[in-house]
């Protein structure tokens, strides 16, 4: 009788189980699938001159090598304070690079005096404020994120990062 | 007194600058306790730091604030601070950089002011523990070089995109000022006419650099140093030929120093690699000529990264302890004059040479975004005469080398 109800248990408990892995493993499925069809987007203000970037004119920019866009304009980098999955994503894409990568590296320059780091915003409601106040301010974030009177200064294609 | 009044001055900065565009704040902070097992030496992190024994938290703690404040898009101001376990207790030497800035463009820019150099990998930002991986920078490489870190003159730097990676070139000219403070009184020593070159070329995973520097030595003060070389000098060489030999040894007065170094580092998120050599030469007594260099491999996994590190400081010629010679046959004053300045050379070059290596054993663990604990042992072997990175607890007496353990412990942050 005993040894009947152990068993019994022990099904229901890897059926539970199961059932917790599958939702996590389909959940996980979905939110990989929107990622990659919903690219990082790199924006501004849609009054702002400047109308496009390259991968590399962005890279300069958030990784302190260029302080002016190429309409010559000092440029305003925003990050987020949170947000540590977008950021993630954001910057293996930009540079290979994972975040605590990439705050070495700007403890690095910050403190050696020659660069500052991109300023950070609470999320992307604090950003649009940002860059509707200085047209020469950008940020990046998810296409299907994107408020509207912004626009797309640059496109990441869906790359595979390990 | 003047460390707790910057402190409060960079602190009152801090404050003032809430809700300031153009003005920001960052810092940086270690608290560390260090532990040395060797009664007979103290430990310092560099040669300016003050020697402690035993357990303390004083050689590698820190907390350092950068303030730097944006005139408009061109022109800027930069000035940090850091609170170290100085010798010499003065403002300025707690100052690592006081500058403004133009830059011309993307490429092109001016700093004037005090300028951090880039003489070797770390210089620029050795106090900011959270940047590098290990407890401290090597002190075979750093301990005796950080003295001459600063240049109080003006640089032009070039920075632009070369043979797919990123090429940063800087050439300075100023003075350096080195000052420090023992048992044996106040040191101060400027470089003068000094003039730095770096280039450094970033790639995406590895960074490499070559910097040079030379500089004419000048305005040294040291207790007791004019008369010792007066009285090296007042000796006739027919009966103290080593006289005049070590008082132009002794001397540092406008020779000329130069040093050279070359630097490799590699970190593609997995494995972290890092190696520096450099070479140094003035024909002077207290920073004898020498070759130092290290290299370190870590593996990053997850949070934690371990690591092991090698790294040495030797000389390019032995060090020579005179013998005392047989004055019996000589008159007075000379019969305990040679003597007596024969023990002075001898006591000074066994509290200055510095001939050692090392090996170093650390974990460091990111436990939080800017935050980040730190454990490292290292196992020295120094030779006789060589301490002279350490601090000296009047080791003359025994002529053999040593080893000694240094344990560290640390967290550190950025804000």
């Amino acid at each position: 009788m005993l040894g009947d109800y152990a068993h019994r248990k022990q099904m229901q408990f890897s059926l539970r189980k199961l059932i917790v892995l599958t939702c996590i493993l389909l959940f996980s499925t979905v939110i990989v699938a929107q990622s990659e069809n919903d690219p990082l987007v790199v924006i501004n203000h849609v009054d702002s001159p400047l109308k496009t970037l390259t991968k590399k004119q962005v890279v300069d920019i958030y990784m302190g090598r260029a302080i002016q866009l190429p309409t010559n304009e000092r440029v305003l980098a925003l990050d987020y304070e949170d947000s540590e999955n977008l950021r993630e994503a954001f910057y293996l894409q930009l540079i290979g690079m994972n975040t605590k990568r990439v705050n070495a590296y700007w403890s690095r320059l910050l403190f050696s005096g020659r660069a500052l780091p991109p300023s950070r915003v609470v999320d992307l409601n604090s950003a649009s404020e940002l860059l509707t106040a200085n047209l020469n301010a950008i940020a990046f974030t998810r296409k299907s994120d994107l408020p509207k009177g912004f626009k797309v200064l640059f496109e990441f294609e869906n790359e595979k990062v390990n | 007194m003047p460390r707790f009044l910057i402190f409060f001055v960079l602190m009152s900065i801090s404050c003032l600058t809430n809700g300031n565009e153009k003005l920001r704040i960052d810092g940086f902070a270690t608290l560390a306790l260090t532990h040395i097992d060797d009664s007979d030496v103290k430990f310092r992190a560099s040669l300016t730091n003050t020697g402690r024994s035993s357990t303390s938290f004083l050689p590698d703690s820190v907390i350092g604030v950068q303030a730097q404040y944006s005139f408009n898009d061109k022109f800027e101001a930069v000035i940090q601070g850091s609170f170290t376990d100085k010798s010499y207790q003065h403002l300025s030497t707690y100052i690592n950089m006081a500058f403004l800035r133009y830059r011309v463009n993307n490429a092109w820019s001016v700093r004037a002011g005090r300028l951090n150099t880039k003489l070797y990998m770390l210089s620029e930002y050795r106090d900011a523990n959270y940047a590098y991986l290990w407890a401290r920078p090597p002190i075979e490489m750093y301990g005796a070089a950080t003295s001459s870190s600063k240049v109080d003159g003006v640089e032009v730097t070039f920075a632009d995109d070369v043979q797919g990676g990123h090429i940063t070139a800087s050439l300075a000219y100023g003075y350096t000022p080195v000052r420090m403070d023992g048992q044996s009184g106040e040191f101060k020593l400027d470089f003068t006419e000094a003039l730095f070159l770096s280039l450094e070329q970033q790639f995406l995973y590895w960074r490499f650099s070559l910097s040079a520097a030379t500089g004419v030595m000048d305005n040294y003060e040291f207790p007791n140093f004019d008369s010792f070389i007066a009285n090296l000098n007042a000796i006739p060489t027919e009966f103290f030929p080593q006289g005049k030999i070590i008082a132009d040894y002794f001397d540092p007065e406008n020779k000329r120093a130069n040093y050279l170094s070359v630097g490799a580092a590699f970190d593609d998120g997995e494995w972290i690699f890092q190696t520096e050599l450099a070479f140094y030469r003035a024909n002077w007594s207290s920073l004898a000529d020498a070759k130092f260099g290290y290299i370190s491999l870590g593996k990053h996994i997850q949070s934690f990264t371990p690591y092991i590190m090698l790294a040495f400081n030797e000389p390019e010629e032995d060090y020579e302890i005179y013998p005392l010679p047989d004055v019996s046959q000589l008159p007075p004053p000379l019969n305990f004059a040679i003597p007596a300045l024969l023990n002075t050379t001898n006591n000074s070059t066994v509290n200055t040479a510095i001939d050692q290596t090392s090996i170093g054993l650390g974990l460091r663990w990111d436990m939080a975004e800017k935050w980040c604990l730190k454990v490292q042992v290292n196992r020295y072997k120094i030779d006789f005469p060589g301490s002279g990175l350490f601090g000296n607890n009047a080791i003359l007496g025994q002529t053999q080398s040593r080893t000694t353990n240094v344990y560290h412990l640390s967290v550190s942050t950025v804000f």
